[in-house]
């Protein structure tokens, strides 16, 4: 029992930035019709930025935190407005290649720029272990947790209450009718692909601690939240935390029951039953667009 | 009528002339293409005995009075490009021979290429090397799979690769006369030793083997499947792990639960600092943690792990970190780290670049010894002359027919005080005997 509730907590911390990846690649998609394949190596770059920062000009650990996400909310508007915004009417086929590219290309770039060697990174709250019951859990790990429900609460707020996250939504349904009521899509786009790439940010600077600063950092990861959203219904916010989490948690418990070679194909596996079961996924809606 | 006959007569001949010059035509070219496929094989005889590539009449490949022509290929680019920096420790090394006159009056030019880790990018480079640059032979080439992948190729074409960066069985045992040494220890070796000295020195009863569940990892498990029942100790747990996986908690809740007092981990530096990160994290902290030199033997461990995380970890060594409080007054390691440091300033200098510039030594030595008259028949006998050679870097060399390692000697490290320091006097193995010896 106590091994099952330790590996429960451990997979709850990693559903936590599955979870972070995911919410990060169903905002945009949500509001804009754009899966982005770069979304991992948008967040890997960010990460990057974060630790020149902290190690180069030697900025406290939060400063640099908080650095980062404006350089990614930059960022995210630059790639929204020098490469989407061309494509945004293509054939799917053509955005997924374009996005394709971009993670080619981003990792390239970062390493080029920071090289292939593995760097250590700090946590956000320094600390050792200790025991709630028979689990041990960390400052940091607590930290995840704490940060990933803020953002899920936060982001479904802002879509579901707010006159922005309405006009998100109204964009995603239809961009000529939002365009003509006065919403102006463009600001509504930029919007999205800065809290993104936020998203994916704060997804890589928790990430970095645990599996290591590097241009590939993020690929596992990536694969892993799109499983979460897929899982959730990709169009559903709490759906897509809540589906990092259910991915987190099984993997580690196949990890451990039967074999840590086995855990990513029984994780699909799970999906794959899933979708046979709920083709929308565990939280989506059957939704028809408006023609 | 006469003139039908004439005409089925004339279109017999013309098919029967026809048939003739076709069968003709596949003669020649059977023949013809026997004789290419002759003058292409230098690498084997009609019973597939190996012959040399390295000479052709009195030329021989990559040499010249003035000039000899090696190869290499590692990861220049992509996740693994850190085993650039071998290309980098063999040019460095070549760059000092070149200053002080080469080798017998002849400059060593490196032809360093881009592998990218992958099999199929290698075997292209290994053509391109053989084939077109005709070098000499190939030194110092990473990446255990591409190795693999090419062994077949270097063979057949009877091309020597000497001091691969890996240290799987396949390419010493059985001895071939195109495979010489490995920078770094024989991974069977390496475990075995390992092994020994957990149960001998470190008094461990129960032993977990983690291990990378691939050609790497598997290398070292076998190596103690096959001597567990010889000492007096139990491998209680035995924990495989894909190289690339995220999350260690699991494989750290494993060894906890078999109450182990020492873990091998056989690995790559991420793994092995991660692992060791979750033992801390669930509290197990008073184990001793033995990591392969792959993984575990470069003072960047600290910086992954954190210092007081990697502090106490074991590994082994062949050449002393240029940190470490043994490498002081070492020659060779002065040497290293000062033309190192002025060719590369402010990169890493401790771990892969040793290996390169190691590996280079030998080869150098090795020329010296095979004299002006060099081809593969003096090489080879200059390879079989060392016998534990330590005026390199290296802790000891040695060559004989039997015995294609080079690497058979090395001595236990541990992390203290944020750098990596020597805890034994050298282990010789006699791979011959199996046996370990203590220094």
């Amino acid at each position: 029992m106590e091994a099952l509730l330790q590996i429960t907590f451990g997979g709850l911390i990693f559903g936590s930035i599955y979870a972070l990846a995911a919410i990060g690649i169903v905002m945009i998609y949500k509001t804009t019709d754009v899966v982005n394949f770069a979304h991992g190596e948008m967040a890997m770059i960010t990460t990057f930025i974060s630790f020149t920062f902290l190690q180069m000009v030697g900025l406290s650990f939060f400063v640099s935190f908080l650095l980062a996400l404006i350089f990614a909310a930059i960022f995210g508007m630059t790639v929204y407005q020098a490469i989407i915004k061309r494509v945004q009417n293509a054939p799917p086929l053509n955005q997924i290649v374009v996005t394709l590219g971009l993670f080619l290309a981003f990792n390239g770039i970062a390493g080029l720029i920071w090289g292939y060697t593995p760097h250590g990174y700090p946590s956000a709250l320094r600390g050792d272990s200790f025991q709630v019951g028979s689990v041990f859990m960390s400052p940091h790990q607590l930290f995840i947790l704490g940060i990933t429900l803020a953002l899920m609460i936060l982001f479904f707020i802002l879509f579901k209450y707010t006159k922005i996250g309405l006009a998100m939504r109204a964009t995603q349904q239809d961009m000529q009718t939002s365009s003509l009521m006065g919403i102006k899509v463009s600001q509504v786009f930029n919007l999205t692909w800065a809290a993104g790439a936020i998203l994916g940010g704060v997804a890589g600077i928790l990430t970095a601690p645990i599996t290591y600063l590097e241009p590939s950092m993020m690929i596992d990861i990536l694969i892993m939240g799109f499983a979460a959203a897929v899982f959730g219904g990709f169009v559903n916010l709490p759906g897509a935390v809540i589906g990092g989490l259910i991915v987190g948690v099984y993997s580690n418990w196949v990890s451990y029951y039967i074999g840590s070679e086995l855990s990513v194909a029984f994780v699909f596996l799970l999906i794959v039953l899933v979708l046979y079961v709920k083709p929308t996924g565990l939280f989506g809606a059957k939704y028809v667009k408006k023609v | 009528m006469e003139e039908v006959f004439i005409l089925i007569r004339g279109t017999l001949m013309m098919k029967w002339k026809s048939t003739y010059l076709f069968i003709l035509s596949l003669g020649m070219i059977i023949f013809l293409t026997a004789c290419g496929g002759e003058s292409e094989q230098t690498g084997s005889d009609a019973e597939g005995n190996n012959s040399d590539g390295g000479s052709t009449g009195e030329e021989v490949r990559g040499v010249t009075d003035d000039e000899i022509i090696i190869g290499n290929i590692v990861a220049q680019s992509g996740p693994q490009a850190i085993y650039g920096q071998i290309a980098q420790g063999i040019q460095t090394y070549f760059d000092y021979v070149n200053e002080n006159g080469g080798v017998h009056g002849r400059q060593l030019k490196l032809l360093a290429y881009d592998g990218e880790y992958t099999p199929a990018v290698e075997m292209q480079q290994a053509q391109r090397l053989v084939e077109e640059e005709e070098v000499f032979l190939m030194l110092g080439n990473d990446c255990t799979p591409c190795n693999t992948a090419t062994k077949e190729y270097y063979e057949e074409q009877g091309v020597i690769n000497m001091m691969l960066g890996s240290g799987a069985q396949q390419f010493y045992e059985p001895p071939s006369d195109f495979f010489f040494g490995s920078e770094i220890a024989n991974y069977r070796i390496e475990t075995r030793v390992f092994y020994d000295y957990a149960v001998n020195e470190l008094d461990a009863g129960r032993i977990a083997i983690v291990y990378q569940n691939d050609d790497y990892g598997k290398e070292g498990y076998e190596a103690v499947e096959a001597v567990r029942d010889d000492y007096d100790a139990e491998v209680v747990t035995e924990v495989p792990f894909v190289a690339n996986e995220e999350d260690y908690t699991t494989h750290a809740q494993k060894v906890k639960d078999a109450d182990v007092d020492t873990v091998i981990m056989l690995s790559t530096p991420n793994p092995a600092a991660r692992l060791k990160q979750e033992f801390h994290a669930i509290g197990l902290t008073d184990i001793n943690y033995i990591v392969s030199s792959v993984g575990g033997n470069d003072t960047t461990m600290f910086e992954l792990a954190g210092e007081d995380v990697w502090e106490g970890t074991y590994s082994a060594g062949s050449i002393p970190v240029p940190d470490a409080p043994e490498a002081e007054g070492n020659e060779a390691i002065e040497t290293y780290l000062e033309q190192y440091t002025e060719a590369y300033p402010g990169e890493n200098y401790s771990g892969v670049p040793q290996w390169g510039y190691a590996g280079a030594e030998v080869f150098v030595e090795a020329l010296e010894r095979a004299g002006e008259d060099l081809n593969y028949d003096t090489f080879r006998e200059a390879l079989y002359s060392f016998d534990n050679w330590t005026e390199g870097t290296y802790a000891g060399v040695t060559f004989s027919p039997e015995n294609h390692y080079g690497l058979t000697t090395l001595f236990m490290t541990r992390a203290q005080n944020g750098t990596i320091e020597s805890v034994t006097d050298l282990i010789n193995y006699d791979p011959e005997t199996g046996e370990i010896n203590y220094e």
